[in-house]
């Protein structure tokens, strides 16, 4: 596996963590999480599980390469993020990971296609056709055909969601992380969210990763960690 | 960041914040057309107040010196001034040949009325307007030709040229056909008419009346000029003329010396309303920087450069400098073609303003420089938002 010049060796699965260290910045430099190793491969899910403030959030974070470990390694497909300037960084978030906020994170004044098509104007160049094919096929994977024209405020929570669901998969990236993809809805929209985001990146190929404090939902993955007193505790279970 | 992507972002930027947005321009256009009208004042002022120094004291670079006629008769005196003023125009100057004397006008008989006789080109020395009519030909026309001033033509009720009127000379009296009405700049009751030599038919006065020799000429060409003038008179035969003595009469330079300090007050002023413009612009940049961040950590955690961002930030406001500049370049353009000459009256002291290109050029860098330093620090704070944040909105 090509790493970039780097002698590390790596699985080349979507994502490796290797003795992730993450403390706090500022003054206290907490210890959020230590030595954190896994690996998630192919199509595999996980359910990061933790309570509030043990750290998932940072853990997130650094899985989608919005901020760098103090500590340890991560592999994006095999190839070390550690080295990679903030250009290459934000290139590799836009075409290698999708994410789906807690809050849903739509952008008000864009309208559910331009939301969809936000990830395209960054990164690789898309052609206007791509774009409008690959929205359209988001779009209607989530079940909001004809919803292209409306505001985000004009929908609800479970679409607001399945919006990002459909902005997180429209570069078709190796790893989807969510956040608390849940937290904002009711149990039965929750469910139903859930499943369509589990179905969208089975369909896609693509790895999902959940940070949840739900463990029922933290369970359903296929592999459930558990992030408790800054330590990671892997519970392997069967695949999806 | 490709150039249509940022403007593209721009324009989405815009659509999003219109009224935000439209205040902002507006508040621009303002600073622009404030700089430019700041501009056209000191124009105006400027040439106002140096257009008065020409018409009363001589336009700038005028030198005057007593000429004593001496042994030279008439005939002589003024075929020399004819060949020093062909001398003088060949250098781009003027020769002017004054004598002031009081006339007789039998038709008000006891008021005064000075004439002012002279030779050369009397509106190439001083700026003085004609409200109407042309100034007489040298020569001279079938009776001698006249340009009177606003307060000699109130005096003999006349108000358009062709008309006529009687003067007293020691040759009995004379009928002078008006020419013209000036506007020398003179006030009260000094009526004043302006004859050319020729015209006045009377050559005896330039060899008895005192008389004041002008030259007007480039700054270069001043001494040079003054030299020839008192060696040719020399040669010509009048022995006083090599001690004449030239003193400058116009006053254009330290009136532009006073206007230097109102053109300070008017920069200052200008450039104060720039910095007004440019505190508003980075003002409402920064705001909309604190509004914005949720949604600019977004897109850089969907894959926004921190190039990318700055140039969405910046995009917007360039859009709107470049469509300032274009719309004061209009205003500006019609205001000092159509507008301010409407307003200026018809005294012909000054033809107008020109179109203050300079000002306008400022205006329009202006524009775009106070966009882009307005949001060049909106933008930068922008670059510099944590992208983890997104996952804590």
């Amino acid at each position: 596996m090509s790493d970039q010049g780097s002698t590390i060796s790596s699985t080349g699965a979507p994502l490796e963590l290797r003795k992730i260290d993450i403390r706090l910045t500022g003054e206290s430099q907490k210890l959020l999480v230590r030595e954190a190793s896994g690996v998630v491969s192919e199509g595999e899910s996980v359910g990061i599980l933790g309570k509030s403030g043990s750290g998932k959030t940072s853990l997130l974070s650094v899985l989608g390469l919005m901020s760098k470990p103090t500590g340890g390694e991560l592999l994006l497909s095999g190839i070390p993020t550690s080295g990679l300037s903030d250009a290459e960084l934000a290139r590799r978030r836009n075409e290698d990971i999708g994410f789906v906020f807690q809050n849903y994170s739509l952008i008000g004044h864009l309208n559910v296609f331009e939301n969809v098509a936000l990830p395209c104007s960054y990164g690789k160049p898309m052609s206007k056709k791509q774009t409008i094919a690959a929205v359209t096929e988001q779009l209607h994977a989530v079940g909001l055909d004809g919803f292209e024209k409306r505001r985000p405020k004009s929908l609800s929570g479970g679409e607001q969601q399945r919006v990002a669901i459909a902005r997180a998969l429209v570069r078709s990236p190796r790893l989807v992380l969510a956040d608390e993809p849940t937290g904002a809805l009711d149990t039965a929209t929750g469910l139903q969210i859930l499943e369509h985001l589990a179905s969208a990146t089975s369909r896609a190929g693509a790895c999902l990763v959940v940070v949840t404090h739900d463990q029922e939902i933290a369970r359903a993955m296929d592999q459930t960690w558990v992030l408790r007193d800054a330590e990671l505790h892997h519970e392997v279970k069967g695949r999806r | 960041m490709k150039f249509r992507h940022m403007l593209v972002h721009g324009l989405n930027d815009l659509r999003a914040n219109k009224l935000r947005h439209f205040l902002v321009g507006v508040s621009m256009l303002l600073g622009v057309l404030a700089i430019a009208a700041v501009s056209s004042a000191d124009q105006l002022v400027t040439k106002y107040l140096i257009a008065e120094q020409e018409q009363l004291h001589g336009r700038a670079q005028t030198f005057a010196s007593v000429l004593n006629p001496g042994t030279l008769d008439g005939e002589d005196l003024a075929d020399s001034l004819e060949h020093l003023n062909t001398v003088a125009e060949s250098v781009g100057g003027n020769v002017l040949y004054t004598i002031s004397s009081p006339i007789t006008v039998p038709s008000v008989r006891g008021q005064n009325i000075e004439r002012v006789a002279y030779t050369g080109d009397f509106a190439a020395s001083y700026r003085v307007p004609l409200s109407t009519g042309i100034w007489p030909r040298e020569s001279g026309g079938f009776a001698p030709e006249a340009v009177l001033n606003e307060q000699a033509a109130a005096l003999l009720g006349i108000d358009e040229v062709a008309q006529t009127f009687a003067i007293d000379t020691p040759h009995g009296t004379k009928t002078a056909i008006v020419t013209g009405i000036a506007q020398d700049g003179l006030v009260g009751e000094e009526a004043r008419i302006y004859q050319p030599q020729g015209s006045v038919d009377d050559a005896g006065l330039l060899s008895s009346e005192p008389t004041t020799m002008l030259l007007t000429a480039p700054g270069d060409k001043q001494i040079a000029l003054q030299q020839f003038a008192a060696d040719f008179l020399t040669q010509r035969g009048n022995p006083s003329a090599g001690s004449m003595e030239f003193m400058r009469q116009d006053t254009v330079d330290s009136t532009k010396n006073s206007v230097a300090v109102t053109k300070a007050a008017f920069l200052t002023a200008g450039i104060l309303t720039l910095v007004v413009a440019a505190v508003g612009v980075l003002n409402v940049g920064l705001a909309t920087v604190g509004e914005r961040s949720e949604e600019l950590v977004i897109r850089r955690a969907l894959g926004a450069t921190k190039v990318q961002i700055f140039g969405l930030v910046m995009g917007s406001s360039l859009i709107i400098g470049v469509v300032v500049a274009a719309i004061s370049a209009v205003i500006v353009s019609v205001s000092a073609v159509f507008v301010v000459p409407r307003f200026m009256g018809t005294t012909g002291l000054v033809g107008g303003i020109d179109l203050p290109f300079g000002a306008l050029w400022f205006g329009l860098a202006a524009a775009l420089i106070t966009s882009f330093l307005g949001a060049l620090s909106p933008a930068i704070k922008a670059t510099k938002l944590d992208v983890a944040q997104a996952l804590r909105s």
